[in-house]
């Protein structure tokens, strides 16, 4: 059987998430933050819904679907660091959504506390901005409560049991989400997804694959962010520092270290897309020198 | 039911007593005039005696209250100048018609008294998000 990419209805998800996301456009056009979590386990098809939300809310606005170039997709920030980029570029283009990808970010220390101040850094200034954000996460708790104080996130689509042919989700409003943190927090560890057997979705549906050439696409720019995470802990692993990290720790400037390192002709130990990985030897010599800076400082 | 001569009825507060006896009374409307419509309804000639005299003993219940809460559009509405020409009005209808009107007088006062009424929580569109949260006060 010919596998389908959209419902009779002409859209890729059940028709009442369309209606609740024109809602959402109407509330940001009133200049109030519009928030949509969408979370779900490992390969449950996060991305996909809020690829296919995001076309939706750019075929409203007469945009094209989310461009899912290799260097070019403003819509689709693979981890904080591109999230602030992308919002200011989506509102110079005038866009209406933009998404967040935890991307493996949530592996780094801090990172959630990094991913509150942001959002709520986010919400407080460029409220008027009236962009749409779409954070997708694996778990909606780990977001701030201040969040929901303020009433930011206006709604969770929970992905689950995604099946060869579709995909499935509970939806829940703010409201109904009060409840999810409640029974969260009041479950013993290791029993806290029940929480969503707890409260009843708004309404629940189901959403469709990407098109092949899109699904492509969409994999290799998702591909992209967890390499370079990869590759980030492996050199974390092994104890490597780039230029920035070493001027960081010996409160130095990048450039007072880079001449440090041809005065002293330190070799790097690696040599990553044109970024040299030094090991902790070298931290420890340009150390020695520092100090001994200090020393000729003081005797003067 | 409420039990005068038992002691549990004794040792509960008025008010609830008299909660208990105007619903009690209401019921009793209810009942004869489900009576009167069946037989109706079976082609035997309506007697609205039983009707009657329920809805004077729920009149006579509920008077002083009615006096104070029933609006002048209301009395109109009704075709009473007055309140005494309601209390007449009570006792001397004869119609269905007539008997049903009155007695819908009484049973909006006791939703409006929260006696009748169960649905105090507004119905709203629980499958639209902002809808839903609007409703929780979000």
């Amino acid at each position: 059987m010919k596998k389908r990419y959209f419902y009779d209805h002409g859209l890729p998800f059940s028709e009442k998430l369309g209606v609740n996301l024109v809602d959402i456009i109407d509330r940001i056009k009133l200049n109030k933050a519009g928030l949509i979590i969408v979370d779900g386990g490992v390969g449950e098809g996060k991305t996909t819904l809020a690829l296919h939300c995001m076309d939706y809310v750019n075929k409203v606005h007469g945009f094209d679907p989310v461009a899912l170039e290799k260097k070019f997709h403003p819509q689709l920030a693979m981890g904080g660091k591109q999230f602030t980029g992308f919002l200011r570029i989506c509102y110079i283009k005038k866009m209406v959504i933009v998404s967040y990808d935890e991307a493996g970010d949530f592996n780094r220390r801090g990172a959630l506390t990094r991913l509150n101040a942001l959002l709520n850094r986010t919400f407080e200034t460029f409220r008027g901005f009236q962009i749409i954000v779409l954070i997708i996460l694996p778990v909606f708790s780990v977001l701030d409560n201040h969040l929901f104080d303020l009433g930011i996130p206006r709604g969770l689509l929970h992905c689950k049991g995604r099946t060869e042919k579709y995909g499935n989700f509970d939806s829940y409003s703010l409201a109904q989400m009060g409840w999810l943190r409640y029974w969260y927090d009041k479950l013993p560890k290791g029993s806290k997804h029940k929480c969503y057997s707890k409260v009843i979705p708004n309404f629940s549906g189901h959403f469709l694959d990407l098109e092949p050439d899109r699904s492509k696409r969409l994999d290799e720019i998702s591909m992209e962010g967890k390499l370079k995470i990869l590759q980030d802990s492996e050199l974390e692993m092994e104890g490597l520092l780039n230029y920035i990290q070493i001027a960081k720790k010996l409160d130095r400037s990048v450039v007072w270290v880079r001449m440090a390192v041809g005065q002293l002709k330190i070799k790097h130990t690696k040599l990553i897309k044109r970024s040299k990985y030094f090991d902790q030897r070298a931290l420890n010599i340009l150390a020695d020198k520092l100090d001994e800076i200090d020393e000729r400082r003081k005797r003067k | 039911m409420v039990d005068f001569n038992n002691d549990v009825t004794v040792g509960t507060p008025a008010i609830d007593v008299v909660r208990i006896l105007w619903l009690q009374r209401r019921s009793e409307v209810i009942d004869h005039l489900e009576l009167y419509t069946k037989r109706d309804a079976q082609g035997v000639t309506g007697d609205l005696s039983g009707v009657r005299s329920k809805l004077f003993s729920l009149f006579l219940e509920v008077q002083p209250c009615l006096e104070r809460r029933v609006l002048p559009e209301e009395l109109k509405a009704l075709d009473c100048a007055e309140f005494n020409a309601l209390r007449v009005k009570f006792r001397q209808a004869k119609t269905e018609e007539e008997l049903l009107d009155l007695f819908y007088l009484i049973n909006h006062q006791f939703d409006d008294l929260l006696l009748t009424r169960l649905d105090t929580k507004k119905r709203h569109d629980r499958t639209r998000w902002e809808i839903d949260n609007k409703a929780g006060g979000q």
